[in-house]
C-alpha cells in the first residue's frame, strides 16, 4: 500500500493532497483515491477530479475532520473517489489543481499499474486475506454472498456480508461497501452473533444490503473491502507491556479484507398482458382506498387516498394510474412511502393522496383504481384494485360565481331548469368566408361617394342664391331676361315675314332691338330716343359701326311704320336678318 | 393570399372538418394549429377566431382565449356567443370588475362595426343631403325640420363612428397571455419590477421597442414596460 502526503497543515495555508490505495491493480479491481485538502481554518475548499480518461470515476463521498492540538487548529476535508480502470497499461494520474484564495495548490502525480483482467496484483499488501475458500485457520476474514444468483429487473437481492473474527481488533473496522451500480440499495440493520467454523470460534458481524437491479443484464457487485488493525496472532494481554505498546504505537497489524466480486443475472421482465399495464412494480401488493368524507358539496375538495402496501420496492413504486372521472377535476397525487426494514425483505406502503373536486351534483361512484405489478413468486402479472367508493354530492356554490348566482340558480330551479355546469359555448360553422376586408371609410368609392351629396348641396344653393339675385336685383334680372325677350320678337318678326304684314314685322323687329337694349342697359324701352339709345350704347362701349347700324335699322323700321306703301319682300329679310346678327352681336359685348 | 371563391354550399371546408375533428377528440394544440392556418389562408372571420378562442381555452390557455374572442367580436360586435365566452373566460381568470366609465366606453365602442357605423353614417348624410337641398329648392317647412332633425342623426353618429375609431384604431389594445407578467420601469431586464399583472388582463399598448412594449392601465393608473413574449395585440 502506497501513500504519498504532502506537508503539514499550516494556520494560514492550506495543503492538499492525492493517495490512492493501491498503486498497482487489476482491471477488475477499482481504485480507490482521496484527495485531501487540510488547512487551519474550518472553511476548506472542495476539491473536484478532474476527468481522467483512462479511469470510469464515481465519487464516494466527503468527510471532514477538524482537530485542535496545542490549542491551533487544523481541519481536513477527505473526498473519496472509486476509480475504475477501463485498459490495461501504466497510467499516471494527473497533479490536480486547487486554486484558492489565488493561490495555486497541486497534488503530486500519482503511477497507477494496471494489470490483465483476472492477474492478481503483484501484492504489496502482504496481509490481505482474499480468498474465502482459504478461509480456515484465518483469523479474520469477510465473504460476500446474495441469496440468488438470478432476479427479474426491480427484484429483491440480498447482499448479505459477514466479517468474521477471531482476534480483537484495535481499530473499529472501517468497511468500504462495493459499489452496487445499476441497482437501487436499501441497506437493512447489521447485526452480530458468533459461529463455529471449522472448530473456530468467530465473532461475525453481519450487514445485509438489499439491491433492485434497474436494468436487465448482468448486475456486477464490485468487492467490499474492510480495513482493520487487528491484534498480532496468538493473542496478548491487556495488561501487559506490550498492549500498551501496541495501543500508543499503533501497533498490531493493519488488514486490509477484500471479498469476492459478485454479480446477478438480471432478467428482464416478461412483456405485459393486454390488461396488465406494465408499471414495472414488481413485488407483492394489496390495495385500499379511502375517502376523507362521504358527502360534499359541487367544488368542495375530496381527499382520495390510495395506500398500496405489501413487499418489494416501496420507494419506486408508481403511482397508480386515476381513470378519467368526468365528474370530477382532479388535482395533483401528492405520495409518501413507509418503509419496514424489520424482516429480511422490504416492506412497507406507499400512499397516494389526489384531491377530487367535484363538477356535478348527485351520488357519485368513484370507479375502483387498479394497479399492476409482476409477482415474482408466481412468475406473471397481477392486478389489484380497490373496492368502488361513494359519494354524495350536493349542488353548492360553482367556484369565480358571485355570491348572487346561488340565488339565481334557487330561482331556475323555481322555473324547472337547474344549471348544473357553467361552460363556454359550442364552435361556431365558419359561414362569413369573405372574412375583414378592410375598413370602408378609407375605400376611394367610399369617400367619392360622399361627395355627392356635398355636390348636390352646393349646386342646391346656388341655384337658390340665383334664384334671390332675380326676385331681389330688377337690373340682373332684366339682363338675364333681355336675349330672351329679343328672341321672343325676332321669332315673331320672323313669323310676319312670309305673312305679307310689313307693318307689324317691322313693329315686332324694332321692338325686340329696343326690348333687348332696354333690358340690357335696364332702362324704360318707351320714349327712348334714338339719340338716347346712342349714348347708351357707346357708354357700353358699342362700336361705331354697330351703333351706326343699329340706328339705320330702327331709322328704317320707322320709316316703313309711316310709309308702308313702299316696302317690298326683299327688303323685309334683310332687315330681319340685320336685326338678327346685330342683337348677337350686342349679345356678345353687352352678356 | 388567395381566398376560395367556392365554397360549397351546406358543405364545410375541409380544413374545418379537420378542425372541428381535432377539437372533438381534444387534441387542442392540433386544433388550434388548423384554425390559425385558417384564419391565416382564407381571411379573418368572427367565427374562425371564436373557435380558435374555444381551442385555447380548452387548452388551458385564457390569455390567448381571450385575445381570441375580442377579435372575433370586433368581427362581429353582438355576436351573443363571442360576447358569452368571453365573459365566461374572463370570469374564470377572476378579473376585477372593470370601473364604469370603461363599461360605458365599452359598450358604446363594441356595439357596432366600424364599417357598419361607416355605412350608417354615410346613409344619413346622404338623406339629409337630400332634404337639404330639396328644402332649398322648394322651400317647404317639414323639409327643413327633417333636414334638421337629419343633422342631428349624422353628426351623432358621426361622433360615435369617431369615437369607435379611437377606441379600436388609434388604441392599440392587447391581452397579457402569460402570467404573471413582470411590468418593469424601463425596457430592459436591468430595471426594477414595478407590478405584475395576471393572465388575461386587457392593456394599452402606448409604444413598441425592441423586444418591449410599454403598457398602460388605464384605470389604475399604471404605465411599463413589458416583454412582448406576454402579451398579444388585439
Amino acid at each position: 500500500m502506497t501513500f504519498s502526503f504532502c506537508g503539514a497543515a499550516f494556520a494560514a495555508d492550506i495543503s492538499v493532497s492525492a493517495s490512492v490505495n493501491s498503486n498497482v491493480i487489476s482491471l477488475d479491481d477499482q481504485l480507490e483515491l482521496s484527495l485531501a485538502v487540510s488547512g487551519g481554518g474550518t472553511n476548506l475548499p472542495d476539491m473536484q477530479l478532474p476527468p481522467l480518461p483512462n479511469f470510469t470515476s464515481h465519487s464516494a463521498g466527503r468527510s471532514q475532520n477538524i482537530s485542535i492540538v496545542n490549542g491551533r487548529m487544523s481541519s481536513s476535508v477527505n473526498f473519496r473517489y472509486i476509480l475504475a480502470p477501463r485498459a490495461p497499461g501504466k497510467f499516471t494520474i494527473p497533479p490536480i489543481v486547487l486554486e484558492y484564495e489565488g493561490n495555486r495548490y497541486k497534488t503530486e502525480p500519482i503511477e497507477v499499474e494496471v494489470l490483465a483482467r483476472g492477474k492478481a496484483p503483484q501484492s504489496s499488501r502482504p496481509e490481505q486475506v482474499t480468498a474465502p475458500g482459504g478461509q480456515e485457520n484465518k483469523e479474520l476474514f469477510i465473504t460476500a454472498t446474495v441469496d440468488k444468483n438470478t432476479a427479474y429487473v426491480n427484484e429483491q437481492v440480498t447482499y448479505t456480508l459477514r466479517f468474521y473474527q477471531a482476534v480483537r481488533l484495535l481499530s473499529n473496522p472501517q468497511y468500504s461497501p462495493p459499489s452496487f451500480a445499476g441497482a437501487w440499495t436499501e441497506d437493512l440493520s447489521s447485526g452480530n452473533y458468533s459461529t463455529t467454523v471449522n472448530g473456530r470460534q468467530y465473532a461475525v458481524s453481519e450487514v445485509k444490503t438489499l439491491l433492485f437491479p434497474m436494468r436487465a443484464g448482468k448486475l456486477s457487485i464490485g468487492s467490499a473491502s474492510l480495513k482493520c488493525r487487528a491484534e498480532t496472532s496468538g493473542g496478548s494481554d491487556p495488561f501487559s507491556d506490550d498492549f500498551f505498546n501496541n495501543f500508543f504505537s499503533g501497533g498490531g497489524k493493519t488488514v486490509v479484507l477484500q471479498s469476492e466480486p459478485l454479480s446477478v443475472n438480471v432478467i428482464a421482465l416478461p412483456a405485459a398482458g393486454n390488461n396488465a399495464a406494465g408499471t414495472g412494480a414488481v413485488g407483492s401488493y394489496t390495495m385500499a382506498a379511502t375517502l376523507d368524507r362521504n358527502s360534499a358539496r359541487v367544488n368542495d375538495a375530496v381527499t382520495l387516498t390510495v395506500t398500496v402496501s405489501g413487499t418489494g420496492n416501496i420507494k419506486t413504486l408508481p403511482a397508480p394510474v386515476l381513470p378519467d372521472w368526468p365528474d370530477f377535476r382532479k388535482y395533483e397525487t401528492v405520495s409518501s412511502v413507509n418503509t419496514d426494514k424489520a424482516g429480511e425483505t422490504l416492506k412497507g406502503s406507499a400512499t397516494f393522496k389526489t384531491v377530487l373536486v367535484p363538477q356535478t351534483p348527485g351520488r357519485k361512484t368513484i370507479a375502483p383504481v387498479s394497479f399492476s405489478f409482476f409477482d415474482t413468486a408466481a412468475k406473471k402479472y397481477r392486478t389489484v384494485a380497490t373496492a368502488p367508493l361513494a359519494l354524495e354530492v350536493s349542488p353548492g356554490v360553482a367556484a369565480g360565481e358571485p355570491a348572487q348566482a346561488g340565488k339565481a340558480r334557487q330561482e331556475d330551479a323555481s322555473n324547472g331548469i337547474t344549471v348544473v355546469t357553467r361552460d363556454i359555448r359550442y364552435l361556431k360553422p365558419i359561414t362569413d368566408w369573405q372574412g375583414a376586408g378592410g375598413y370602408v371609410y378609407s375605400k376611394p368609392w367610399f369617400i367619392a361617394l360622399n361627395g355627392l351629396p356635398l355636390l348636390l348641396l352646393i349646386a342646391a344653393f346656388g341655384y337658390t342664391r340665383r334664384q334671390a339675385r332675380l326676385s331681389g336685383d330688377v337690373a340682373f334680372a332684366r339682363r338675364t331676361i333681355a336675349s330672351k325677350t329679343a328672341r321672343k320678337y325676332l321669332k315673331q318678326a320672323k313669323s310676319l315675314l312670309g305673312a305679307s304684314a310689313p307693318l307689324e314685322f317691322y313693329g315686332a323687329l324694332s321692338r325686340a332691338l329696343l326690348e333687348y337694349i332696354a333690358h340690357k342697359t335696364n332702362v324704360s324701352p318707351d320714349g327712348l330716343t334714338l339719340a338716347a339709345l346712342d349714348g347708351l350704347l357707346s357708354a357700353r362701349g358699342i362700336p361705331q359701326e354697330d351703333r351706326q347700324q343699329i340706328h339705320k335699322l330702327l331709322e328704317e323700321c320707322d320709316f316703313v311704320r309711316f310709309a308702308p306703301a313702299k316696302i317690298n319682300p326683299g327688303m323685309a329679310g334683310q332687315a330681319y336678318a340685320q336685326g338678327e346678327s346685330i342683337i348677337s352681336r350686342l349679345e356678345k359685348i353687352l352678356k | 393570399m388567395t381566398a376560395p371563391l367556392f365554397v360549397t354550399a351546406g358543405g364545410a371546408h375541409p380544413d374545418v372538418t379537420q378542425a372541428q375533428q381535432a377539437f372533438e377528440q381534444g387534441d387542442y394544440a392540433r386544433a388550434i394549429s388548423l384554425y390559425e392556418s385558417i384564419i391565416t389562408a382564407y381571411g379573418a372571420t368572427a367565427a374562425g377566431y371564436y373557435n380558435l378562442g374555444n381551442c385555447y381555452y380548452r387548452n388551458r390557455q385564457p390569455g390567448h382565449a381571450i385575445v381570441s374572442y375580442e377579435r372575433a367580436l370586433r368581427l362581429s360586435p353582438r355576436d351573443g356567443d363571442i360576447r358569452y365566452n368571453l365573459d365566461f373566460v374572463r370570469e374564470q381568470l377572476k378579473q376585477p370588475d372593470r370601473p364604469l366609465s370603461e363599461i360605458i366606453t365599452g359598450a358604446i365602442t363594441s356595439y357596432a362595426t366600424i364599417n357598419e357605423l361607416s355605412v350608417a353614417t354615410s346613409f344619413l348624410f346622404i338623406i339629409m343631403s337630400c332634404a337639404l337641398a330639396a328644402f332649398m329648392l322648394s322651400r317647404r317647412r317639414f323639409l327643413i325640420l327633417a333636414g334638421a332633425g337629419l343633422v342631428v342623426l349624422t353628426a351623432g353618429s358621426a361622433a360615435w363612428l369617431g369615437l369607435t375609431i379611437r377606441n379600436r384604431q388609434l388604441t392599440s389594445w392587447g391581452v397579457v397571455i402569460s402570467g404573471p407578467a413582470d411590468v418593469r420601469n424601463g425596457p430592459g431586464m436591468e430595471n426594477s419590477v414595478g407590478f405584475t399583472l395576471p393572465e388575461g388582463r386587457k392593456i394599452i399598448v402606448l409604444s413598441e421597442k425592441d423586444e418591449w412594449a410599454a403598457i398602460g392601465l388605464a384605470a389604475e393608473g399604471l404605465k411599463g414596460w413589458v416583454e412582448k413574449k406576454y402579451i398579444d395585440k388585439i
